[in-house]
């Protein structure tokens, strides 16, 4: 894994749909960050990408599954989702725009309403 | 023998009771009750108020409502006041001409000029042209990379794009080459087409200094002498943008109209005095002053500030059941203020900010129907009900009562809707004066400077001081200090100013900086409640000067604001004059000195009566 750059990582599992990932790894980009995909076994999704926002220059990191995305925050502990939406309703705007506000979270502005 | 007497205040925003256990003349407990007016002040409907506000004063001293003895209500000084705003300019961008809006993240950088083109349209342009290409939502970003790059390849020379999705950097990212990129403009097809435009995208932390100047756009457009005269509201409009876009069609003409706002007529003592909205609130405020006691204002018939004036004068009119020629305005306050005004004719929303006044009317009317209001209460509470007193004398008796306070006294009431002031001589002498302009118009103005879309908003912004969310686990406070929390704040807090509540945090939908907003905030209070207070100390003061005064005792909804009596000290002091918010009775704060009043005029009476 590169920790060389600031960069927000997404943890996705295999099952997980790619349009999600795909979405949200625009919007960090329309906001000037970079971010890096990892595939983890679903067991240890949550685990895993608490691990990764710790590893993160930027201290934030999305776990991805079918059934949910989560942000992490490596200051809020292993339990603490900061952000959680389900993806069955997720459109791609609305993909785009949690990308966005992972970003912003880390440039310290204010969110988008999703 | 014990007796339970209770006073009753009704104020414009609130009704507050004094509820007093009186053995042989003397008080031996009190309590409060507070709840809001229900209705307009002086009017049937105030009587729940007043029930409700009775009720928990009883609750307190554990009394059954109907064992009361006496229920004494104020002489309510008939004062109303009202606000309005007027825009006293405007600009209007006719055959629209520019894009000033500032999207978070436009894509690319530099300076582009060349003739506005759809995508769509693109590869059947002349080759020898250069281009600003509009991209509409119906592309999403690859594709239109994609187009492009596919464009250039061909021979087109393309220097700048202007998008409508949020899609700039993911664009030019994409793209072989660099160029300007607007994203986020929202009327993508009101852009005129085949026009020469400029984009101009400043790098990060910079803004745009080509489109700013009057001679940079008239060197990209080639511009007359007299011709760059009318490029200077364009430029001035995107003064602080990170990226802009100016198009040259051939009508364009921008003007900054002065709209006729009205006349104000003021009728003093001896003669009238008019003034013109246009001239600002300097000059109102001047001829207000001249006028000296005024008998009636009017506004000319026809225009904004008349139908305001008139209005309220209306309002007055129903309320008292009166008629309309028998209703006076007798006090009014200009204030100059900016207003964020939409741009007429701009293509993405652009606002510009504009001069316009506030204007708070205070009418004055012959009596309020109270005894009518009194027997309703004995009825629906079975005990019997007087009016006690005055309002302002009521007030000064109430006030006394801190600690502290002394003759001579000036207790200045900061309401809702009008600033009264009564001043009590050494010699017991009083003079009551009312004055238009309080906490409403504060809320009103702090709105629109601000252009907040809720009023709740303003009125957060009035009372509480305000913090800013800077990470998910601290906030800053306008004061300087950090206060840092275990568990991260909510998402939605997160970067915002926040007003720091009693009961949590309220978020401030505004992109203006906390900084900005505090200084609004206190720049407006010190325009109309510091004002005010000095226009009722120079009214009262028998000498002109305001050496004479002692003491500034503040009370009211409005002094419960938390930096005004701060304000009001530092300007009071330099005239050696005391001032600070009241403490009724030694707990109640600036609040129920009415109601207190009229319980300790009781005391006086029956000490009399002995």
């Amino acid at each position: 894994m590169n920790n060389q750059y600031p960069a927000i990582h997404l943890n996705y599992v295999q099952e997980s749909l790619s349009s999600y990932i795909a979405q949200i790894e625009y919007g960090i980009e329309e906001e000037g960050l970079f971010s890096i995909c990892t595939l983890v076994p679903t067991s240890s999704l949550q685990e895993s990408t608490y691990a990764s926002a710790q590893a993160s220059k930027v201290g934030i990191a999305l776990g991805i599954s079918q059934k949910q995305i989560f942000l992490m925050h490596r200051k809020a502990g292993p339990d603490t989702f900061i952000l959680h939406k389900a993806p069955p309703s997720l459109t791609d705007a609305e993909g785009r725009t949690l990308g966005k506000n992972a970003a912003r979270l880390v440039k310290g502005l204010p969110l988008y309403p999703v | 023998m014990i007796k339970y007497v209770a006073g009753i205040d009704i104020g414009n925003a609130t009704t507050e009771t004094a509820l007093g256990k009186i053995e042989d003349g003397k008080l031996l407990c009190c309590t409060s009750g507070i709840t809001k007016t229900t209705g307009i002040k002086g009017t049937k409907e105030n009587l729940y108020g007043m029930v409700n506000s009775l009720k928990e004063a009883c609750r307190k001293m554990e009394l059954p409502m109907p064992s009361l003895n006496l229920i004494r209500i104020n002489e309510a000084t008939p004062v109303i006041g009202d606000f309005a705003m007027e825009t006293i300019t405007q600009t209007v961008i006719t055959e629209s001409a520019m894009i000033g809006h500032n999207p978070d993240t436009p894509g690319g950088i530099g300076l582009g000029i060349g003739f506005t083109v759809f995508l769509e349209d693109i590869f059947e342009s002349d080759k020898e042209k250069d281009y600003i290409v509009i991209i509409s939502d119906q592309y999403d970003f690859p594709e239109a990379a994609e187009e492009i790059n596919h464009a250039e390849e061909f021979g087109y020379s393309i220097k700048g794009l202007i998008v409508q999705n949020d899609d700039g950097v993911l664009i030019c990212n994409r793209l072989k080459e660099t160029i300007p990129i607007v994203d986020e403009v929202a009327l993508i097809n009101k852009i005129p087409v085949g026009y020469l435009c400029t984009v101009e995208v400043a790098p990060p932390g910079a803004s745009i200094d080509f489109l700013t100047n009057p001679y940079g756009i008239a060197t990209a457009f080639s511009l007359s002498s007299e011709e760059t005269k009318h490029v200077i509201h364009i430029a001035k409009a995107l003064i602080g943008n990170r990226s802009a876009v100016v198009i040259k069609t051939p009508s364009g003409s921008i003007q900054e109209r002065i709209i006729p706002a009205g006349e104000i007529i003021i009728t003093g003592k001896k003669q009238q005095y008019r003034v013109n909205v246009d001239d600002g609130s300097d000059k109102i405020m001047e001829q207000v002053k001249r006028a000296g006691t005024i008998q009636d204002i009017h506004g000319s018939s026809g225009t904004n500030v008349g139908g305001m004036l008139e209005s309220v004068r209306k309002k007055m009119a129903q309320i008292t059941e009166s008629p309309e020629a028998s209703i006076f305005i007798q006090d009014l306050m200009a204030v100059d203020t900016l207003v964020p005004q939409n741009v007429v004719g701009a293509l993405a929303n652009e606002f510009y900010m504009e001069k316009s006044v506030g204007i708070a009317a205070m009418v004055k009317t012959q009596k309020l129907h109270m005894q009518h209001l009194a027997s309703l209460l004995e009825e629906s509470t079975g005990c019997p009900a007087e009016i006690g007193g005055i309002e302002g004398d009521m007030a000064v008796l109430g006030t006394l009562t801190t600690p502290g306070s002394g003759k001579p006294i000036l207790v200045v009431d900061i309401g809702a809707g009008s600033t009264d002031a009564c001043y009590l001589d050494s010699t017991g002498r009083k003079t009551t004066i009312h004055l238009a302009g309080a906490g409403n118009m504060v809320t009103e103005l702090i709105q629109a400077e601000l252009g907040l879309s809720s009023r709740e908003e303003a009125e957060a912004i009035k009372k509480y001081p305000l913090a800013k969310a800077e990470s998910l686990f601290h906030l800053k406070h306008e004061d300087g200090s950090v206060e840092f929390f275990k568990t991260p704040i909510n998402s939605g807090f997160f970067a915002k100013v926040l007003s720091i509540q009693p009961d949590g945090f309220l978020p401030i939908h505004t992109q203006h900086s906390l900084e900005k907003i505090r200084s609004v905030r206190r720049e407006i209070k010190k325009k109309v409640l510091v004002k005010n207070v000095l226009r009722a100390l120079t009214q009262v003061s028998s000498s002109g000067t305001l050496h004479e005064f002692e003491h500034v005792v503040l009370v009211g909804g409005s002094s419960l604001d938390f930096e005004l009596p701060n304000m009001l000290t530092d300007v009071l002091a330099y005239y050696g004059i005391t001032s600070g918010k009241g403490n009724i009775r030694g707990c109640m704060g600036p609040r129920n000195a009415v109601a207190t009043g009229l319980l300790y005029a009781y005391l006086e009476e029956e000490k009399n009566h002995e």
